[in-house]
Parts: structure tokens; C-alpha cells; sequence
């Protein structure tokens, strides 16, 4: 694979549009500037100033969502137990939860809020890329011939589980071309709450991720990579070593090896799925799995901790990240009040299945030995420490 | 299922999906007030944004002396203590528009009585 730099192929692009904006009228050269305002650090810069601006609006309203008003609606939702004689960490029923709490003002505006933030801002990523959509997609195309590291399209066909549109995002991670672009984007000014715009989040999570005993680390897989930052952060830890990164959707393969172009660095990535990896048996030393397994039907999930099972070498290591990986599922009221919302109204259709797996016993029954990690602070994941599983 | 389509030629590399119908949610019991938060959430962002371009254009009319170009707006990339001070900005912004719907509201406007008045009408 040439080792292309995929920034000066674009600038080819770049260089016909400066010409283009000093011809163009003032309100036409701002409109041209796609792809003419940079990175910082890591970080593509949107086309538009004002398009930057919404979405960092979109910020301030995640910050709010999950700050205060977040605490406004939890302290309602427990006025609301209390006056029913509910005590705080009192296990209920999900359907009587939901039945409680969901037509109550505050915490229906929460609600309301969280959804609304996720139609604005990726319906403003996807209207705004799909304007711009032939030169994303060379973009795209130029990244696909550069080096290091490889993508490959295997012309998978996606299972309908995985074609859903996951956390509301138009096309979900198969249908729209440009789904890497607005996880990256979408998942900043959302879930992560700008703390993941140079991978600070997947680089600390990487840094926890255990290593073998005997230390050798040559093989690594990211399974439901999505765009990479996880395998991309796995690659600065372990640089050595040959790293891989799959996922159902190619649009979002796709992005990720333009990252890690972007960010020189050899990561493999490929559309394939995890419970069919098609890798040899006993071939890599780590596999991780982040945010994952709240993404598939409880039947996928089973078949996916037996892939791992499969492809990991004796002593090899599975990390898992997710909801409640090493942590309780929903219970009180509240926390079903807020898987609800996800489920629901965030269009994680798997969500509850997901809560239904035992994944430690699931772990154990494809030959791994469970034990307890460091300390994980992924933002998904309540603190405390994560499972890891050691092939026998 | 649904499809995408593109105006381009090139490959995209896609399929079609399941779509979600969490856009006909309604959350706040009539349909046209969902609308309405969805509305001055837009309206906010928008504000947002002419507020942005303007103090980025206030920073380089200073900065040079008022010879400003689009582009150096267009392409300007906000200093730390900036993104700092204006980060704070946007969430006091964020906040003075939606505080209401965190707050518990439930005394009618008929309601005659005052509690922190000894006399009760009639």
C-alpha cells in the first residue's frame, strides 16, 4: 500500500476551490471553504464557521442535558417515589417505572431535550455533508488508495439487526455514506460532551486495557470499531504490533482508516462482523470490544463472546467496555426511566435486550477466566472496575 | 426499509436500513409544543452562531486594525482562554433559555390563595 498523504491529495481540491472563492462573490467564498479550515490537532474543522457554531451550541445543550437538567429530573423522579412511599434505591418493575415517571413535566421536558438535541444537530450534519457530498466522497475515495494501514470492503451483508438507526443517527451506522463524520462529530457535541476531540477518552480507555501475562502483545482486535479511535489508540500503545479494527457498517470502516491516515498510523480496518470475524483461531493477543454489545440482539451477543473465544490465543485478553459490563442493569426506577429513554427514544433498539445477557457467564463458557480490571471512567460506564476475560 | 441517496457517482459503500420513528415522538403532551421546543432549540443555535461570528469578528477588526477578510474569519481558530470564556458564555446562553423546563410547575394561575399572606381572600 502507497503511503499516500492523503491531506495533500485533498489539497488538490482545496487549491480549486481558493481559486474558485477569489471569484466567487463574498457570500459564495465562504461556502467554498470546505475543507479550508483545517484541524485542530486531530480534529477536521467543519466547512463553515456557523456550522462549527450550531454544533457547538449543541455542546452547551448535551452539558446542559446531562448536567443540570439531568439533576433537576432525577430529583424529581425522587419527589415523585417518595411520595408513592418509593425509597431511592428500591428495585421496581421497568413497565411501572415508566408508567411513574414518564408523564411528569420536568421529566418529560429531560427527555424531550436529550431527543431534541440528537434530531438537530445530526440532521444539520447530514443536510450540511450532503451538499457537500461529491467532495466528502473524494475525500473518502483518496483515503481509500492511501496508506498506512489498509480498508477493505468485504461487500458484507449487513444482518438487519445492525441496519437500524442507531442513537437516532440518520442511515444509522450502514445507510449513509457519511455516518463516520457524524458519529465523530455527533458523539463530541453529544455523549462525550467535548471531552473526546483528540480521542481523550479512547486513548485513556486504551490505557487500560490489561496485557497478557507473558507481555506479548503482536495482534490486536477492535470488534464494532466504528470509526477507530479505539483501535487507533490501541495502535499508539502497543505500535508494534498489527492492529485491527471491524464493524458492520463500511461507511463507518471507511472514515475510520481516513483518521488514522490523517493520523499516520497502520490500523487495518474492515467491514466484518464480530461474531464472524473470519480470522484464524488462537490468532490475537487482545481483543476489545467498546460500546459494542448494547449495539446487538442478545443472540448476536452470545455468538460474539464465542468468536472471541475462538480467536484469541491462550492467554490472551478480552476487554469489554459497555453499559453495564461488570455492573448491575437497571433496576430502580430511575436507571429504568433512563434506559428507557435510550431504548425508545433513542433508537437503541438492543438496549434491554443487551441488559439480559450475562456476559461475564458468557465469557466463562467460551473458555476465559474473569477478572476485574483497573478502574474504568469511560463516560458510558458507571466508574469502578471493568471485566476482563484471560483465555485458558 | 429506506435508502439513502447521493448526488455524486461515486461509490458510497451503504445499504438500506430499518428508519426510526422517534421524530413523531411526543414528549410534552400536544404534538405543536414539541414542535416549539424543537423550534427555540434551532432559534438558540442560530443565535449561537451570529453571537460566534461576531465576537470572532470584533477579536480580528482589533486585531488588525479593522483590515478583516472572510476568510480570516471563516478560517479563525479560537485561543484556549477564548474557548474557555465563550464556552462558559454559550452554557449561561443554553441555560437562560431552557431553565424554565427544569423547574417543577404546578400552581395554577386561578389559584386564590397566597401562602405568605395572612389574610385569605373573602
Amino acid at each position: 500500500m502507497p503511503n499516500l498523504n492523503r491531506r495533500a491529495l485533498f489539497a488538490t481540491t482545496g487549491a480549486a476551490l481558493t481559486l474558485a472563492a477569489a471569484k466567487a462573490d463574498a457570500a459564495g467564498a465562504a461556502e467554498a471553504l470546505t475543507d479550508l479550515r483545517g484541524h485542530v490537532g486531530l480534529f477536521p474543522r467543519l466547512p463553515l464557521l456557523d456550522m462549527e457554531s450550531r454544533g457547538d451550541f449543541m455542546l452547551g445543550m448535551s452539558i446542559m442535558n446531562n448536567g443540570d437538567m439531568q439533576r433537576a429530573a432525577n430529583a424529581r423522579a425522587q419527589e415523585i417515589l417518595k411520595s408513592h412511599g418509593v425509597k431511592p434505591d428500591e428495585k421496581m418493575q421497568f413497565e411501572k417505572a415508566i408508567a411513574l415517571l414518564s408523564p411528569d413535566p420536568v421529566l418529560a421536558a429531560y427527555a424531550k431535550s436529550r431527543s431534541t438535541h440528537q434530531g438537530i444537530k445530526y440532521r444539520m450534519l447530514q443536510t450540511e455533508l450532503h451538499k457537500r457530498a461529491d467532495q466528502y466522497l473524494a475525500a473518502l475515495e483518496a483515503a481509500d488508495k492511501a496508506g498506512p494501514g489498509m480498508v477493505e470492503f468485504t461487500g458484507l451483508n449487513a444482518p438487519e439487526y445492525t441496519r437500524r438507526e442507531i442513537h437516532t443517527q440518520p442511515g444509522g451506522y450502514v445507510g449513509d455514506p457519511f455516518a463516520g463524520y457524524m458519529y465523530r462529530y455527533g458523539t463530541d457535541w453529544g455523549v462525550l460532551t467535548g471531552r473526546n476531540y483528540q480521542d481523550e477518552s479512547h486513548k485513556a480507555l486504551a490505557g487500560n486495557v490489561p496485557v497478557p501475562t507473558d507481555g506479548k502483545v503482536k495482534r490486536v482486535l477492535d470488534l464494532g470499531t466504528s470509526i477507530g479511535q479505539l483501535a487507533t489508540s490501541m495502535k499508539l500503545r502497543f505500535p508494534d504490533a498489527e492492529v485491527w479494527g471491524i464493524d458492520a457498517g463500511a461507511p463507518m470502516v471507511r472514515y475510520a482508516h481516513l483518521k488514522a491516515v490523517d493520523m499516520g498510523l497502520a490500523v487495518n480496518f474492515s467491514d466484518r462482523l464480530a461474531e464472524d470475524t473470519k480470522f484464524p483461531d488462537n490468532h490475537f493477543d487482545i481483543v476489545t470490544a467498546n460500546i459494542l454489545f448494547h449495539e446487538v440482539t442478545a443472540e448476536a451477543a452470545k455468538k460474539i463472546v464465542a468468536e472471541v473465544g475462538r480467536v484469541l490465543r491462550p492467554g490472551g485478553v478480552f476487554y469489554p467496555t459497555d453499559f453495564y459490563t461488570n455492573a448491575l442493569p437497571p433496576s430502580t426506577a430511575w436507571q429504568h426511566f433512563q434506559a428507557f429513554w435510550n431504548h425508545r427514544w433513542n433508537n437503541e433498539d438492543w438496549m434491554l435486550e443487551y441488559a439480559t445477557v450475562d456476559l461475564n457467564a458468557e465469557m466463562r463458557k467460551s473458555g476465559m477466566t474473569i477478572s476485574a480490571g483497573n478502574e474504568t471512567t469511560f463516560a458510558l460506564r458507571p466508574p469502578g472496575k471493568n471485566v476482563v476475560g484471560t483465555k485458558v | 426499509m429506506a435508502k439513502i441517496t447521493v448526488e455524486s457517482d461515486r461509490k458510497t459503500y451503504t445499504t438500506d436500513f430499518t428508519p426510526a420513528d422517534t421524530e413523531r415522538s411526543v414528549f410534552l403532551g400536544n404534538p405543536n409544543v414539541d414542535h416549539l421546543f424543537t423550534a427555540v432549540a434551532v432559534l438558540g443555535s442560530e443565535v449561537w452562531a451570529l453571537r460566534r461570528r461576531q465576537r470572532i469578528t470584533e477579536k480580528l477588526i482589533q486585531q488588525n486594525k479593522g483590515a478583516v477578510t472572510i476568510e480570516m474569519i471563516e478560517k479563525y481558530v479560537p485561543t484556549p482562554e477564548e474557548n474557555a470564556a465563550w464556552g462558559a458564555e454559550r452554557n449561561e446562553l443554553v441555560a437562560s433559555i431552557f431553565q424554565g423546563f427544569s423547574r417543577q410547575a404546578d400552581i395554577p394561575y386561578a389559584s386564590m390563595l397566597h401562602p405568605n399572606h395572612p389574610k385569605q381572600p373573602g
